[in-house]
């Protein structure tokens, strides 16, 4: 059985959650199945530019097509029509154009699904918003699987995204959030669909201690940990950092972020920033911590909560995010915020309370156990592709 | 997605209410200022598709003003009194000496901010008539064959007889630039709804039915809470969709009929019954009443009909109005389907300047019976005539049911 799965780019130093999701998926499920990816050359999600090379390589053994993108995205463009499809009222066509200048716009990609379409079994496509998903789904919509990778953002609302969510064979779910807000858009109830987000990796070796003493580390810290972005709520939980920590002078903790920044951070003694850091290093930060804040408000599964959980750390999400806020209430393994007042009174409650915060790790790390874990996850992909490909096999067969 | 549960557990949702309870009792003992509750609301993203300028300005009004404002503390422990001190002494000094020059530089900023909102203002009315006039644009496309039946009918010196009636859209159009030109606007109106957000705090779904251009919706957004807004007006929900507010074009029956009983957290109307014809009014809200969680809210905004002067302001200039819904009768109406009626607030109070005025009596005036008799008459009248435009009538679903 041979699968494609298709992305907007892939590779092991390209950053982004859905991108990370396709990796991991692709490469435990080439246990199963032959496993192709294919992608455009692309590394920079803004621009798209080809920055690998065309052809063919094989990643942590799969083997990954690359196709070239035909134009760069540009941005100015992009910009400009983005701020008339979101806020006046136009047409489907005005949508496509939108959809065409998102990008990454690779009509090589697309012809080569035409032209080899009979050697495959399935096409899986990744995030719902980009310009391949919407050709490959609705060039192909009888072999086809999609992982929406979605998020409460405008792009959503488009009325172009309606059939791409109602015309694969399957959808594939990161969280129970993510299905509600697309059944509500596109009304999309009887397509085929599961619920199974990804599964957490520790690496082999990771100690709190030995990140301590590396970093020279030995005050009580809350850490966040991804890019250092406003898109990411950031600037936000520096603002209600340094308030708290300007409201209680005497306070000994320190908030320690990992990451690459894409603004400036805030200079306070309270603050510090450690950069981006290899695995082992990050999880033995997260290990050593109180606990873990996810100030973000557009997430689609958060990938680091559930590795918090995985450490049996509690975590402190923004309420306002309706995938954090379901996360921690369906495995009462953290707290939500949703404004400066009830982030205040969490910390204090958080912090006040070593028992509870050790309690709502564990119950976080029982509920990573019993949805996330690499063995679930792999059996839940199983059970919806071979069925859907024994199908289309005996169909073939009689036809 | 199995959910993690056993004797031991910490519930997180018991700790939340805790954490909110605690909240509301330090904001009611005025603990938080109105500079902790804004803070709130800064830095936050805003979304493509809101209205991102009058967010900027709002920031930009918050923060034209950077003369110093200082706060004296330290996270020093042992350093910490000293630095303290140093701090008493010299920021007051700094700040003595720096302000005066600053005081032009802050004018100068607040004429500024303000300038720019007033940019924004007449940007908002010119968006909204150039919206206008595309919708005008597209409904005179539609109309031909409207046209076309009443030149047949010249042609053949007949009457023209049946004229066609507004198809769908047609309507849904006018409506949508009816609302523009007679309701508030967005950012008014949203202001005036904020009343109803303490109703619906700490729920999980409530619907909006009704959602116009989604105002409500995206108060209720902003608070964290899942919102569904419902509407039969295409445009309308074309809007809101743009404004990424979860929208959907259909009628109230047919959308709760499809959901399951209890689901619902609350449940909104504003300016909505009074389209309705009294037999769908009372099916609805037994509906309603079977669709909402026990112990949640709904909330029924409508025109004030103890108001005379609003029939002659607002009420029969919206020509989909049917009928007006006196407070009393909406309330025995929820008591006897089953709610439990909480309170009935009086909202939108005409302007004291349009009231009839009283009489002031002159010193020594001997006529100070009649003028006396005269203002308690001025008050009668003004109490039918033009007291408060709206109400809004709040009521709980029984917890026993």
């Amino acid at each position: 059985m041979r699968i494609a799965f298709i992305v907007q780019r892939y590779g092991l130093d390209v950053t982004g959650g859905s991108e990370l999701l396709c990796r991991c998926v692709s490469e435990h499920l080439s246990k199963y199945y032959d496993v192709e990816v294919l992608t455009t050359c692309a590394r920079d999600y803004v621009t798209w530019r080809d920055e690998y090379k065309e052809g063919e390589e094989k990643i942590n053994n799969v083997l990954v097509r690359r196709f070239k993108v035909a134009k760069e995205r540009d941005t100015k463009a992009f910009a400009r029509i983005s701020r008339r499809i979101f806020r006046l009222f136009h047409t489907k066509r005005g949508e496509l154009k939108w959809l065409e200048l998102q990008g990454p716009y690779s009509p090589d990609l697309l012809n080569y699904l035409a032209e080899n379409e009979e050697r495959y079994d399935l096409f899986i496509f990744f995030t719902y918003r980009y310009w391949l998903s919407y050709h490959g789904v609705m060039s192909f919509p009888h072999k086809s699987f999609l992982i929406p990778t979605a998020e409460d953002e405008p792009s959503i609302y488009l009325k172009i995204f309606r059939p791409v969510f109602n015309k694969p064979k399957a959808i594939i779910y990161c969280t129970v959030e993510e299905k509600e807000l697309i059944n509500q858009v596109s009304a999309n109830h009887a397509v085929p669909n599961d619920i199974i987000g990804m599964g957490v990796d520790l690496p082999e070796k990771y100690d709190p201690q030995e990140f301590r003493k590396k970093h020279n580390i030995h005050y009580d810290y809350v850490i966040y940990v991804g890019r250092i972005d406003p898109n990411k709520g950031c600037q936000e939980m520096f603002d209600y950092f340094i308030k708290f920590f300007t409201q209680r002078p005497s306070l000994q903790l320190k908030l320690i972020l990992i990451g690459n920044n894409i603004i400036q951070i805030p200079v306070h003694e309270n603050i510090v920033h450690l950069g981006y850091l290899p695995d082992e290093d990050k999880f033995g930060a997260i290990k050593a911590s109180r606990f873990l804040i996810m100030p973000s408000p557009y997430e689609s599964l958060s990938i680091v909560t559930l590795e918090a959980w995985f450490l049996s750390k509690a975590v402190l999400v923004n309420g306002r995010c309706k995938v954090l806020k379901g996360q921690c209430q369906r495995s009462n393994g953290g707290l939500y915020y949703r404004n400066y007042e009830e982030f205040e009174a969490c910390m204090d409650h958080m912090l006040d309370n070593g028992g509870i915060i050790e309690q709502l790790g564990r119950q976080g790390n029982a509920y990573v156990e019993a949805n996330y874990t690499w063995e679930i996850i792999e059996d839940k992909y199983r059970k919806l592709i071979e069925p859907f490909v024994a199908q289309s096999s005996l169909r073939a067969r009689n036809s | 997605m199995e959910n993690i549960q056993n004797d031991n557990l910490i519930d997180v949702e018991k700790i939340m209410n805790q954490i909110r309870e605690d909240v509301c009792r330090k904001k009611e003992l005025g603990i938080y200022t109105g500079a902790d509750i804004r803070v709130s609301n800064l830095s936050m993203r805003i979304p493509v598709g809101t209205n991102e300028l009058s967010n900027q300005i709002l920031f930009l009004q918050r923060h034209y003003d950077f003369r110093m404002d200082y706060n004296i503390a330290s996270h020093r422990p042992l350093l910490g009194r000293l630095i303290v001190a140093g701090k008493r002494i010299f920021l007051p000094i700094l700040a003595k000496a720096l302000n005066p020059f600053f005081d032009n530089q802050v004018r100068f900023n607040q004429q500024l901010v303000n300038t720019m909102a007033l940019i924004a203002e007449r940007l908002h009315q010119q968006e909204g008539e150039l919206m206008s006039l595309r919708l005008q644009q597209e409904g005179s496309a539609a109309p031909v064959s409207t046209r076309q039946c009443v030149s047949q009918g010249d042609r053949t010196g007949q009457m023209p007889g049946i004229v066609e009636a507004f198809n769908k859209t047609e309507a849904d159009n006018w409506y949508f630039f009816f609302e523009h030109f007679f309701r508030e606007k967005s950012d008014k109106l949203k202001e005036h709804q904020r009343i109803y957000l303490p109703y619906f705090r700490g729920a999980d779904t409530v619907l909006d039915i009704g959602c116009g251009k989604g105002e409500f919706l995206e108060l209720l957004k902003e608070e964290g809470i899942n919102a569904i807004g419902i509407d039969t007006n295409s445009k309308m929900v074309e809007y809101s969709m743009m404004r990424s507010l979860m929208a959907i074009e259909t009628d109230a029956m047919s959308y709760l009929c499809s959901i399951e009983d209890n689901s619902l957290c609350g449940i909104f109307m504003s300016q909505v019954i009074e389209h309705m014809t009294p037999e769908y009014l009372m099916s609805l809200l037994k509906l309603c009443y079977f669709k909402l969680r026990p112990g949640c809210c709904i909330v029924l905004e409508t025109v004030n009909p103890l108001c005379l002067s609003t029939f002659a302001r607002t009420f029969y200039r919206d020509l989909t109005h049917i009928k007006p819904v006196h407070p009393e009768t909406i309330q025995t109406l929820l008591n006897y389907l089953g709610f439990k009626y909480e309170t009935t607030l009086f909202l939108s109070p005409i302007p004291d300047e349009e009231r009839l005025q009283g009489v002031l009596p002159d010193k020594g005036f001997k006529g100070a019976a009649l003028t006396e008799q005269l203002n308690s008459n001025f008050h009668k009248l003004n109490s039918l005539l033009f007291s408060y435009q709206d109400f809004a009538i709040i009521a709980r679903k029984s917890e026993g049911n």
